[in-house]
């Protein structure tokens, strides 16, 4: 259920990207620093409010970013990418807000309350403000979401593929669906109990949250009602509404992409230039910039000289220390950067026998790798505060963090050296360990990347001296063919964390429980366990005491050894705040509440 | 004359058809188009199969090109293809482009042009002066350098400049990426040249760098050529002042390689200045062709080369043309 | 290239004397003397092989990265180190060897294939020309970058899984039987046109020698003079257009290392540690300014024509 989205992650990989927020950049809350609420809204309780809030016009606003607007519909496979999650949210409902703290909260300016009527069966009420309405004054609510339901769990097929193009994750719980006559209030019912409902039409679960103005489906279609066209059958309808889904709502066309947001798109050139004014029909705070000029440039390097050139204001490139340490010396810019929810890691394939048949290499090697020094050159001189990440399902913004690899991997050549030799391996003439007809010798697969290159040769480097032989291997399409394929000896790559957690389990369950992105091919039936209770633990402490416990597992096997976050970054000139970024939005993610001063 | 061109026009469509039968090898050989969309997630055999057929990859090779092919003569030449890149249409996405790249590198050859020409003609007459080592040093470095390290030193030069002319309360003149934002407009015509040329000056300086030096290079050995020759001897021995005899007989007769060699250029340019553009964010030829072989876009690729080949074969007939022109000798030949 | 230059021996009966052979190159070598900028070239690339080839004996410091981070030139890193450590020296070293080493692989490979090419179309003429003239003519409509940019691409694709591969070899390849070919073959054909119906290869022919002898032995060492400029100029282009490559990522890769590379890993670092960047780029042009002067004193050696302005 949630491959799309383990796999945009995927794509993500190379580039960055991740979260962040510089203080409640974007809502009624101070800055919240990096711990968040235990308790944001346990099941029953009452999630915290968000929003936006009362700004000042400050008129037009340009921004630099690595990729622009390509398509309207961002929850189609074939359509969904990072570029648009950038601008959706700027213009989607959305009954949840993700925070610069990642915390989701209740969206104040969409929803009058999201409650839990009852756990056992678990039961949602979404009631949605009477002024919510999409540009043409059609009214969001009941119709949008079922759209969405319907789009994700239908079983109709054409040419074997889903016909929506879309993925299940989390609306084939749904067992029930009910709206009230005015269609502002919706009764969602679960079959089993789920955790990760808040993610659910929301920009947040990024790949098929993203509500839709269905009211203009029904017109283009001729369907009278779309939420009477049945979720499990083949119709005539079902078609329609489908063939309406993936190709009406591609690239962009003015006609038919309704805002119910504070921003509608006025134009846009795909993935070159996209032209944002305010939402005449938005009903809550209007955003700051009247406007907001939004153009792709690939290099991150001319990005900075266009920001110091005072070309543009605002720019999100890659981050990069060269890049940053640049802004930072030219003096009136700001640098937001922070780690983010995407995070580095070394695997080891489970599949071949030099490290399923030797855990001690394994964690000789996490033991010879120096985490701080790669931190330190690698990731410092973007964002000073950087550290090794010692957890892969929490992320150490968010609440709940344990560190559990501290001591692991800090350039600790006798340790390592113990590991192999208590094991019976012996250093050879060529200064490798042997042990009758294997070397500690292997091959690190990742895509070609200046850092991830550099995180090979630090990685070599430190482990030679312990006996432990690291050879690169890079190549352009190892996240494309090599990784998926299982074609490596060890992988250095990215995933995308998320606070809608399941996201995660498809990366470290087994391969047989559902762990289609498991590419290293680990498999611990106690880590199965663990991450299955814990996608239906409602009770968030307990469910995060769970995920800390399946992640202790995780770090005592070692299958893959976490190294540091990817940084979110953002510069600006010092006269526009609050400037940040975050996987959801990039650094449009809190367009709206952009300040000015002179 | 006409027969000539002619002529030179019937051979040049077998070469244009064998491009379009190379660079469709070439095109395929990319590789397939879906890998990376098949290494997203796990998908059923059926769907990758309808995937397939939706962008015509479970014709045979042969099949794709004859399809392409007579498209390509009647105007349709194909969309993006690859899920994720939406539905562009390759034919006004590639003239698009090549507009972007026209005006850029039209303004930079012609101004390398007239620059390389007059120090090559003064280097000429003035061999072995210290003008003329000076200029031959200044081509040498030139084009001993790399593009993309003049392009990077001149945006950094840039930046400087603009700084100044902040200090000095003149305003950021200079643009380093792209034409800006908003388009050209909102002033008079002293801001729209303003504008104009601050956006341009240094994509447009980093291609004059290169090509001036190599046009002043030809200018210099073919001027040198025509002053040895016997005709000019002639019109000295005659008494002719020795600027008419530069002029009116050397520089003509002196122009025609130079003339011939900035056709050939102006046709490679045309297909991308790519590192240029890189550098400078202008979304031309370059740029296009670029991000859609990293992509492995099959039609846009294709398209682009074909369009390429075309310009390229044309204004190589184009300085066939005008060498024959300026030079009736080779007609006879 | 110095490979190329066949003894004077090989013109016996080319319709010089020995002697006479042995003169011209005198000559050529003496008008060569004469050109201080050729002569200033050839030493500074004599300098660069010494450092490219005979350097890393002396400098056995690794390419891995060390403890010294960010130093600058001077102490114990000469060059000075990079964010992470490695050594400027090392890589500068590394790289120049390499960019040479492609350089003048696509040299050699690029004037073998002109040369046989471009002599069997000036010799044969008819079809064999003709064909030879269309696929140079076809290769030229398509930009070399784009060639190379395309099948740099495939060779990614194909790359053995994890399997990490050396690649500069192929780099090499592609620029030198896609981009540096050509121009060679086209003057070669054009000198061999005129030659072939000169006495002393009418003479030889009717004495009744092989096509491939009356090629290699009588005419073809009466285009050494272009055949050198040609491979010269070459050598340039083959690094400017190797680093050009490696600029929009697709040329030399880790763990190869070329000076275009280190120039593309390294172009960001202009303003924050420079010398990252200007090192890498002075050799570059320091190696592609040698070859041209080189060149251009060559030319001017074998043909005096245009020493000065007669009359």
């Amino acid at each position: 259920m949630v491959a799309l989205a383990a796999v945009t992650l995927l794509a993500l990989a190379g580039c960055g990207g991740g979260a962040g927020g510089q203080g409640g950049a974007g809502g009624g809350d101070g800055d919240v620093g990096r711990e968040q609420n235990l308790n944001p809204g346990s099941i029953g309780g009452e999630d915290k409010p968000f929003t936006r809030p009362r700004v000042p016009d400050i008129g037009d606003a340009s921004i630099s970013l690595d990729e622009s607007l390509q398509d309207y519909n961002n929850n189609t496979g074939a359509a969904n990418s990072l570029a648009n999650a950038y601008f959706s949210p700027l213009w989607a409902p959305s009954p949840y807000f993700m925070d610069s703290d990642f915390s989701l909260k209740v969206d104040r300016d969409y929803m009058e309350s999201v409650t839990v009527k009852s756990t056992d069966p678990q039961v949602v009420e979404y009631r949605w403000r009477p002024e919510a309405v999409w540009s043409d004054g059609a009214p969001v609510g009941c119709k949008d979401m079922y759209l969405l339901y319907l789009a994700a769990t239908s079983p109709v097929k054409q040419n074997g593929a889903q016909i929506f193009d879309s993925a299940p994750q989390g609306y084939d719980q749904i067992g029930g669906f009910e709206c009230s006559p005015d269609g502002r209030t919706v009764t969602v019912t679960f079959k089993a109990p789920f955790a990760d409902y808040r993610g659910m039409w929301s920009a947040a679960w990024e790949a098929g949250g993203q509500l839709l103005p269905a009211h203009v489906l029904e017109q283009r279609t001729g369907i009278p009602d779309i939420t009477k066209v049945p979720v499990d059958r083949d119709t005539p309808e079902v078609r329609r509404a489908a063939d309406f889904f993936t190709h009406g709502w591609t690239d962009v066309n003015p006609a038919v992409d309704l805002s119910a947001g504070p921003y509608l798109v006025q134009s846009s050139v795909r993935n070159q230039q996209a032209v944002l004014v305010r939402n005449p029909r938005w009903w809550a705070n209007p955003g700051g910039p009247a406007r907001i000029t939004a153009r792709a440039l690939t290099d991150s390097q001319a990005m900075v000289q266009q920001l110091i050139n005072k070309e543009v204001p605002i720019i999100a490139p890659q981050a990069d220390s060269a890049v940053a340490e640049q802004v930072r010396a030219a003096g009136d810019f700001n640098v937001f950067a922070r780690g983010g929810q995407t995070y580095e890691h070394l695997d080891f394939n489970m599949a071949r026998p030099l490290f399923a048949g030797h855990p001690e290499l394994r964690h000789a090697v996490a033991a010879c790798v120096n985490r701080q020094d790669i931190v330190d050159k690698l990731v410092r001189g973007v964002d000073p505060n950087a550290k090794p990440l010692g957890n892969l399902l929490i992320n150490p913004n968010e609440a709940g963090y344990q560190d559990h690899y501290a001591g692991v991997g800090t350039g600790d050549v006798a340790a390592a050296k113990k590991q192999m030799e208590d094991a019976g391996w012996r250093l050879g003439p060529d200064g490798v360990y042997a042990k009758g007809t294997e070397r500690a010798s292997f091959r690190v697969g990742h895509k070609l990347v200046d850092r991830r290159n550099q995180t090979v040769q630090l990685m070599s480097g430190s482990c030679k001296p312990a006996g432990i032989d690291i050879q690169d291997a890079g190549a352009e399409s190892f996240n494309d063919q090599d990784l998926p394929a299982g074609n490596f000896d060890a992988a250095l790559f990215a995933w995308v964390g998320s606070p809608v957690k399941s996201i995660s389990s498809p990366n470290y369950m087994s391969r047989a429980k559902g762990g289609v992105a498991n590419y290293d091919n680990y498999s611990n039936p106690a880590v199965d366990d663990l991450l299955a209770r814990s996608n239906s633990q409602l009770e968030f402490t307990q469910r995060i005491g769970t995920l800390n416990q399946a992640d202790q597992v995780m770090a005592g096997d070692m299958a893959s050894l976490p190294l540091f976050q990817l940084i979110d970054f953002a510069c600006a000139d010092r006269g526009y705040s609050p400037i940040s970024f975050q996987t959801t939005g990039g650094a449009l993610w809190n367009a709206f509440a952009w300040t000015k001063t002179q | 004359m006409i027969r000539y061109v002619l002529r030179r026009v019937l051979i040049a469509v077998p070469v244009l058809l064998c491009a379009s039968v190379l660079t469709f090898t070439l095109t395929t050989m990319m590789g397939d188009p879906l890998a990376e969309w098949k290494a997203q997630r796990a998908r059923a055999p059926e769907e990758v199969a309808s995937q397939y057929h939706r962008i015509g990859w479970d014709r045979s090779p042969v099949e794709r090109y004859v399809g392409w092919a007579e498209g390509f003569v009647t105007g349709d030449w194909g969309h993006t293809i690859i899920p994720g890149d939406g539905d562009v249409a390759v034919r006004p996405e590639i003239f698009r482009a090549l507009g972007v790249t026209l005006k850029l590198v039209l303004v930079a050859e012609v101004l390398a042009l007239l620059i390389g020409v007059a120090i090559g003609v003064v280097g000429a007459v003035r061999q072995y002066s210290r003008f003329d080592y000076a200029a031959t040093g200044v081509a040498f470095v030139m084009f001993s350098m790399p593009l993309f390290c003049i392009a990077v030193i001149l945006k950094a030069g840039g930046i400087t400049l603009n700084n100044g002319l902040e200090d000095a309360g003149l305003g950021r003149w200079i643009v380093t990426a792209g034409p800006p934002p908003g388009g050209f407009g909102g002033g008079g015509v002293g801001h729209l040249l303003y504008q104009y040329s601050g956006a341009y000056l240094l994509p447009v300086l980093s291609l004059i760098a290169v090509q001036f030096a190599l046009y002043s290079r030809f200018q210099r050995a073919s001027m040198l050529d025509a002053l040895n020759a016997d005709y000019v001897r002639t019109a000295r021995a005659k008494g002719l002042t020795p600027a008419r005899v530069v002029v009116r007989h050397a520089l003509r007769n002196g122009l025609i390689p130079v003339v011939t060699v900035f056709a050939l250029d102006l046709g490679v340019l045309l297909g991308g200045a790519v590192i240029t553009e890189t550098v400078f964010g202008w979304r031309g030829m370059g740029l296009l062709i670029v991000q859609n072989i990293e992509h492995k876009e099959p039609w846009m690729v294709q398209g682009w080369m074909m369009v390429t080949a075309v310009v390229i074969v044309a204004f190589n007939l184009l300085a066939d043309v005008v060498y024959a022109y300026l030079d009736p000798r080779i007609r006879l030949g | 290239m110095v490979d190329l230059v066949p003894s004077p021996t090989a013109e016996e009966s080319a319709g010089f004397a020995d002697s006479a052979a042995r003169a011209q190159w005198r000559t050529v070598l003496r008008r060569f003397r004469r050109h201080r900028a050729a002569v200033a070239g050839m030493a500074m690339f004599a300098l660069l092989l010494l450092f490219a080839f005979v350097g890393p004996l002396l400098w056995p410091v690794g390419l891995l990265p060390g403890p010294d981070a960010k130093a600058p030139p001077g102490g114990a890193h000469p060059f000075g180190t990079d964010r992470i450590g490695h050594d400027m020296l090392a890589a500068v070293l590394a790289g120049t060897r390499l960019s040479l080493q492609i350089a003048l692989v696509v040299a050699v490979v690029a004037t073998l294939l002109g040369v046989v090419l471009g002599a069997l179309a000036g010799y044969l003429r008819g079809w064999v020309d003709a064909t030879i003239g269309r696929l140079i003519d076809l290769l030229l409509c398509i930009p070399p970058l784009v060639i190379t940019a395309v099948l740099a691409r495939r060779s990614f694709t194909l790359a053995p899984t994890a399997e990490h591969q050396s690649n500069w070899i192929t780099v090499a390849m592609i620029l030198a039987l896609f981009t540096a070919w050509f121009p060679i073959a086209r003057t070669i054909r054009g000198m061999v046109l005129s030659l072939r119906e000169k006495e002393f290869v009418e003479a030889a022919r009717a004495l009744g020698a092989s096509t491939p002898r009356i090629v290699f032995r009588h005419i073809l060492p009466n285009t050494i003079d272009v055949i050198i400029v040609n491979a010269t100029v070459t050598v340039a282009q083959a690094v400017l257009l190797e680093s050009a490559l490696s600029f929009i990522g697709l040329g030399v890769h880790r763990p190869d290392v070329s000076l275009g590379l280190l120039i593309n890993e390294n172009k960001n670092e202009l303003a924050t540690l420079p010398w990252l960047f200007w090192i890498p780029f002075v050799f570059i042009v320091l190696i592609s300014l040698s070859v041209n002067f080189m060149g251009d004193g060559l030319r001017d050696a074998f043909d005096p024509r245009q020493r000065r302005v007669r009359a």
